[in-house]
């Protein structure tokens, strides 16, 4: 299995550990990441609200990139990926559309690559089944799947997973052996998209979610998407503060608590990297 | 139904009946006309306890013709673009589209006035700087744009434990050719007047 690979603005800075644990992944799994060339920021939400005609050829952009490439696109951000995949979806269907976009671009968008995420690549295309023995199962880790919304939304004419009760991240938590902890959150909003503009309303929407799945029995979160984890992470001691209550929930990345069960040196998963500490609730595995 | 009691009172005169295909030629010609104000967005938006109309509201707002009070509204900007709106329309109108187009215009017209807005448009202007984000620039040109030290001074502490983390680029990343993007919005707004 091969893809061009779009890793987006945050897995290059914020988010690196999510690159590194991706990347370790794919080299133990056999999937083969080959970096877009020259690949260009999607725009996230707010070059949308700026002009959502330039929004557009700025996704388009990228995709034609991949088209070259004749592979199809493995995005990790949940933001970036929803931008590339519903700009393709809208592109394809709107003839007059295309045409517009087109004709700002060197190089036209074709219709032909197929965007994908990560934990849909895991779970479609190569199957969990195909895993085997797991070196360290995540045996008696007590996690919370949080999707965020853009993973499974705007819902898709081919959707991978229900927008509103989706399993995806759920399926493959287990299949590393780990316990998945049900709460009602799982795909309620972190305020991402307002984190930096307003950060009190980000604050909390986090505080809801993390406080959720604590009472829930949480021992942490597992994420798809470097905005949720920034919101959820970073931002943890201010909600922690709000609430006047210690939560101490580490977010990881799904890519590194997959590379913990499979048994990749945690040296080369990014651990180090994340805010609150997975130290502690990894020792217990 | 009840009427809405809370709907904004506003002479005949001050209405732009041409409004609502304004909004909907930009989200690819959808009818707003479908909604029935069920009140299923407002119902399931996250941030609907800050916004003093919500969707429900603005969308009727929007077919009444109340062009200027939408877009100056602070709403629109409170959305924070989660879907779960459109999800649940039982009208199948993509709600969240309808906001950011609404966001799209009140920028074009002047009339975006809200720190996300001031945000959003300094995002673009470092995007099409380097074709990539470069966070240290973009939180500069955003906090002076605001004029607020102390919302910078307020995440000094993160900032910090993030550079720490290595969370935080110290050089920017170029494309090999952004003047691409420059081009590109020129052509895309070239393509908007024709």
């Amino acid at each position: 299995m091969k893809y061009a690979y779009y890793p987006g603005c945050s897995l290059h800075a914020s988010a690196r550990e999510y690159d590194i644990s991706w990347r370790a992944i794919c080299e133990r799994l056999d999937i083969e990441l080959v970096e877009m060339a020259d690949w260009s920021c999607c725009g996230t939400v707010h070059a949308t609200s700026v002009d959502r005609l330039l929004a557009l050829a700025l996704a388009a952009r990228n995709l034609s990139i991949a088209e070259t490439m004749g592979l199809k696109i493995a995005a990790p951000c949940s933001g970036c990926y929803k931008n590339l995949r519903t700009a393709a979806e809208a592109l394809k269907e709107d003839g007059d559309l295309r045409a517009k976009v087109n004709s700002s671009l060197s190089r036209p968008f074709q219709g032909n690559t197929l965007v994908k995420h990560p934990l849909y690549i895991l779970l479609e295309d190569m199957g969990l089944d195909t895993l085997g023995d797991l070196p360290r199962p995540l045996h008696g880790l007590r996690v919370a799947p949080y999707y965020g919304c853009v993973l499974t939304r705007p819902a898709s004419s081919r959707p991978v997973d229900d927008p509103e009760d989706p399993q995806g991240l759920d399926r493959l938590l287990q299949r590393l052996g780990a316990e998945v902890v049900p709460y009602p959150a799982k795909t309620k909003c972190c305020g991402g998209a307002v984190l930096l503009s307003h950060t009190d309303v980000a604050l909390d929407l986090t505080g809801k979610l993390l406080k959720q799945a604590k009472d829930a029995g949480a021992q942490c979160l597992a994420v798809a998407c470097p905005m949720c984890q920034m919101a959820l992470d970073a931002y943890q001691s201010q909600v922690e503060r709000r609430l006047g209550e210690r939560l101490d929930l580490p977010v990881l990345y799904f890519t590194q608590l997959m590379g913990v069960a499979l048994g990749i040196d945690e040296g080369q998963l990014g651990l180090g990297r994340l805010i609150v500490s997975p130290a502690k609730v990894l020792a217990r595995v | 139904m009840e009427p809405d009691a809370n709907l904004p009172h506003l002479m005949a005169s001050e209405l732009d009946s041409r409004f609502k295909d304004e909004v909907a030629a930009l989200i690819g010609g959808l009818d707003l006309a479908y909604c029935f104000q069920c009140g299923v967005c407002s119902g399931s938006c996250p941030t609907m306890d800050r916004m003093e109309h919500g969707p429900r509201r603005i969308m009727q707002m929007i077919r009444l013709g109340m062009a200027e009070k939408v877009l100056r509204s602070h709403d629109i900007w409170l959305c924070v673009s989660c879907y779960s709106c459109a999800a649940r329309c039982p009208q199948g109108i993509e709600i969240a589209e309808v906001m950011a187009a609404l966001r799209s215009l009140a920028m074009t017209k002047g009339l975006a006035k809200d720190k996300e807005a001031t945000f959003s448009r300094v995002f673009v202007e470092v995007l099409k700087r380097y074709g990539r984000l470069y966070e240290p620039e973009l939180l500069l040109r955003y906090y002076t744009a605001e004029a607020s030290v102390a919302d910078l001074l307020k995440q000094a502490g993160l900032g910090l434990r993030m550079f720490r983390k290595g969370k935080i680029a110290l050089r920017p990343e170029r494309i090999e050719n952004a003047e691409e993007l420059e081009e590109i919005a020129a052509r895309i707004k070239g393509e908007r007047v024709a």
